[in-house]
This record gives structure tokens, sequence and C-alpha cells, in this order.
């Protein structure tokens, strides 16, 4: 009551000062257009691109401004005040004419006021309201194509959802060929990939920094022994200069069959979608597993948590444009403008906080993200030796989606679960 | 966007400028079409124009107040703030939006013993 008293003040206020915000209008239109068209510069468009856009996302100015004139007036009273005039004026020149043609008016409005209220009530009918332990059971629709009604019952999504207990379930699975051929190869996977973290940080790395210095005898041994541990052909990685580029590996890899292995997961192959690209434009795993989390989740938001009925839920969206870079380090004095590294954040939070702990986990067939990473990572962290025992590694035989593979899903849950526990109220 | 769908949005563009104004303090007339914008994704296509007459509409009803200002880019711009009133408004209209789409998801999602 008090909203709509102070509502009829502001528009007689405004009825009688239309001048000034007339001037709001205009000023306030103006600011929003230029940073609608500074946006868009800042998302890549042309002056003149980002001004069309700036336009069309506020719509119309004319209609705008009339909106909004009448909003802020009283719109009714000059109406009124016009169709007054008009219908006297109309009067005393022919008032036969006149009153025939109100009377012609009034016949008609009542007729569509009775047609309106049947067909309302015939057509237009709502569902009825549920009694005390009714429930809806199933969704009746008509399906135009067939000309019939169909019906979902709810029991059939419900019993699809009760049967899925991982994404394992939905997703298939295929096994990298074994090409890796190493002399005195140790049998544990666990002293394998010591064995090549060793070659990585020694000989490897060290070939890398000499750069052009590099002796051709051991640009050759290099790609030798990369050759064995990556799969990857000795003429390959000669050609490369024994980079690796992202996406190189999965493109490479299966090449000759035009077979394309999985980055998130490498255990997923797929066809390749450009056979001479020199990196792998798809990642097969989401091609085999992104459906099922599609379902899953829309299952789980809508059927079990009931969120947001009627919103649409993308598997994924473009961020990478307007994502803001800007990442101010510990002890800096302004946001950088980089691939934001928080390392040395985590370093200061550890640093003030001795009690806290740090878990990596990771998946040894993730190339996204590979586990020698984390733990590379993790050795770079600029903190004191007593600190080292507050990270601990748990690595599983599973992508970057651990949970995509049942035992390792159960080991992380186990995991997780213990991590919490023992550092829980310290 | 279907007409339905539209006429949901006029019904709840005034609690979701009002919600906008709460979480994120004062804020110019663009800002707050982004932010809708942004957290309504395709599902809410706003026209940024409507926006703007929603302003209107909860300031005369002194649910949210006008000042100008000067924004981060150093342009002058009307920068909106809830008032206490609307404070209380919203609190109200989200009381009164979950208890409706509360019902609305029990009729639509049904389960045993719900």
């Amino acid at each position: 009551m008090l909203a709509f008293f102070h509502t009829i003040v502001a528009r007689i206020r405004g009825f009688l000062r239309p001048g000034d915000l007339e001037l709001d209008f205009e000023q306030e239109t103006a600011t929003h257009l230029e940073m609608a068209e500074a946006d868009g510069r800042r998302r890549g468009l042309s002056a003149e691109e980002a001004r069309r856009v700036a336009r069309v996302q506020l719509g119309g100015i004319t209609q705008l401004r009339e909106s909004r004139r009448a909003a802020w007036g009283l719109p009714w009273l000059d109406g009124f005040a016009l169709d007054a005039k008009l219908g006297l004026r109309m009067l005393r020149r022919s008032w036969g004419l006149t009153l025939a043609g109100g009377l012609a008016m009034t016949i008609v409005i009542t007729i569509a006021a009775v047609v309106f209220v049947f067909l309302d009530e015939f057509m237009g009918r709502t569902a009825p309201p549920l009694d005390q332990g009714e429930r809806v059971v199933a969704l009746q629709s008509w399906d135009a194509a067939a000309h019939r009604r169909r019906e979902t019952p709810r029991r059939d999504i419900d019993r699809w959802g009760a049967t899925l207990r991982s994404v394992e379930d939905l997703g298939g699975f295929q096994t990298i060929e074994r090409r890796l051929i190493v002399a005195n190869r140790p049998a544990d996977l666990q002293s394998f990939l010591a064995q090549v973290e060793t070659f990585a940080t020694t000989d490897y790395a060290l070939a890398l920094m000499k750069g052009n210095e590099l002796p051709e005898a051991e640009r050759q041994r290099i790609a030798q022994q990369l050759s064995a541990y990556t799969g990857l052909s000795i003429a390959y990685l000669l050609k490369t200069n024994l980079r690796i580029e992202y996406g190189a590996f999965q493109k490479e890899l299966l090449a000759d069959r035009e077979e394309t292995v999985g980055t998130l997961d490498t255990r997923f192959i797929g066809a390749t979608l450009d056979p001479i690209a020199k990196v792998a434009s798809n990642d097969p795993q989401s091609s085999a597993i992104s459906s099922a989390y599609v379902a899953a989740y829309n299952d789980y938001v809508r059927a079990s948590l009931r969120y947001e009925p009627g919103i649409e839920f993308k598997s994924g969206i473009s961020i990478y444009d307007s994502w803001d870079y800007k990442h101010k380090p510990p002890g800096g004095d302004r946001a950088l403008i980089a691939l934001p590294n928080v390392l040395p954040d985590l370093a200061v939070a550890m640093k003030q906080n001795p009690d806290l702990k740090v878990m990596v986990n990771g998946g040894y067939y993730d190339v996204s993200t590979p586990y020698f990473a984390g733990r590379f990572e993790m050795r770079h962290l600029p903190i004191p030796d007593r600190l080292k025992s507050n990270i601990e590694y748990r690595y599983y035989e599973s992508g970057h989606m651990v949970y995509a593979h049942l035992p390792s899903l159960k080991a992380i849950h186990d995991n997780v679960a213990q991590f919490i526990g023992r550092t829980e109220g310290r | 966007m279907s007409d339905s769908e539209s006429s949901i949005l006029q019904g709840t563009l005034d609690l979701m400028v009002l919600k906008t104004l709460e979480h994120l303090g004062p804020l110019h007339g663009y800002g707050i079409a982004r932010r809708i914008e942004q957290v309504g994704e395709r599902a809410l296509i706003v026209n940024q124009g409507t926006v703007y007459l929603c302003l209107v509409r909860l300031v005369q009803k002194k649910w949210i107040r006008a000042e100008w200002g000067v924004s981060d880019n150093n342009r002058k711009a009307k920068f909106y703030s809830l008032t206490k009133a609307g404070r209380k408004q919203l609190q109200a209209e989200t009381e009164n939006w979950e208890r409706v789409a509360g019902v609305i998801g029990r009729v639509l999602h049904p389960q045993a013993g719900s």
C-alpha cells in the first residue's frame, strides 16, 4: 500500500517536471551504450560492431524513451483528456451517429466477453489441483507426428537413475596397444614410473636446455629413449626437435591407424577428426562419457534435487575468451595479466598456517594435467622442509576424471574421506 | 524464448534486480543487466531496456534509490542501491517465490513419500 502511494507521488512529480527526467534518461542511456560498447571492444569486436551490438542489446531507444516516459508520468491523464475532448466534439456535431456507435460498441464488447469466458472454460482448462495423498505418476503429451497421446511414466526415469553406479557403466573403454619398447622394463608400474621420472628430470631436461648446442649423437640417443618411453617414433621426435607439444602425443601415438588417444584419459581411443593436423582436435574421452554426465546430472538435479525447473544446464561453456586472468601474487603490488600461478598463494597459506594439510590426487592416464606435473610443481613450492610432510599424494590407474574407473572411484572416496577425517578440527 | 517464458520473466524481473543489488551492492543499470544475463544465461534473454523500466518502477516504490556517481572507468553513471523497504520486499518476494516454485516442483516431479 505504501509502495502504491509512493508510486503515485513519484508519477505526479514526473508529470510536473518531465524535463529533468528526460535529461536523466538521455545521460543514463548514453552511459549504458558507452559501457556496453567498451565491453564489446574488450571481447574483440570492432568499434562499429561493438556499437551495433550495444544498441541491439539495449533495444529500441525511441520505444524505451516512450515506455519510460509513460512509467514516470501520468499518461492516462493526457489520454483521457484527449478522448473526452474528441468525444464531446463528435457528440456536438452529430449526436445520433455518436450514440449509435457507442451502443454498437457496447454490444460487440459484451459478445466478445461472453465468447471469451466460454472458450476459457472449455478449451483453456488447467490441471486439477492434487488432493491429499494424490501424486502425478505420468506426464501425458500430444504427439503431433503420430497424431496420438503419448504417456511417459515417471518410474522409467527413476529406474534408469537407480541402476547407474558410475559413468563406467555407460562409457566404453579400450586399451592402448602397448608400443613401448623398453629394455629391462620393471614389472611393477611404480618402479617403471620412477625410471621415466629420472630420465625426464635428468638426461631429457638437460638435452632440452642445451638447445642447438646439443651434439647430434646425444640428440639421437635422447630421441631413442624418448621413443621407447612414449611410443612415438624416433623420426617424429627428431622432426619436433625432441619437443612434444600439448595435444601432439594424443594425435601422433596411433596416427598410422588414424586414431586419436584421449587427453583427459588415454584409455579412450577414437577416430581422428583431422588426420593431417599437428595436434589432437578432439578428445575421445569426452565423446565416450560426456553424454553420461549430462544425463546423470540432469536426472539428479531435476528429479532428486528438484533444482531450477525449466533451466537448461550446459555440459560446457566457452569461458576462455572472457575469463579474467588477472591475479595478484602474494606480496605483489598489482594484479598481473598472465596465466595465473597460484602455487605461491598455496605456499603463503601453508606458511601462515603450518597445520594446513594438502592432498594431491591424480590419474596416471591423464595427459591434460599429467600426474608428474603435480609432483614437479609441489617440489618447487617455496616452503621450508618441515612443511613438506604436510603434502601427500594419491595416484590412481585412471584419468583426469578419476572416478571413471570403478576401483579408483572407491579408492579416491576412501582416501579423501580418510584425509578429511584425519585433518578435521585440527 | 516463448511468450510464456517472457511473461514469467516480467513477473520476476523486480525480484532479480532486488536480489542483484543485495548481492553486489550499489550498481549501475548496465551492471545489473549484465549480471542478470550472466546468471540467467540463455534461459533468460533480458532486453536490457526492460531493466531500466523495472528500475523506474522500483525507484517509484522506494524499494531502491538512485544516485549519480562515477563508474570504475570514470564515467558518470547512475547507481542504484537497495533501501530498507526494498530489503524487506526482497525477503517477502523471495519467500513467496520459493513457496510457489516448491509447489510447482512437487507437482511436476513427484516422488514416493513426498
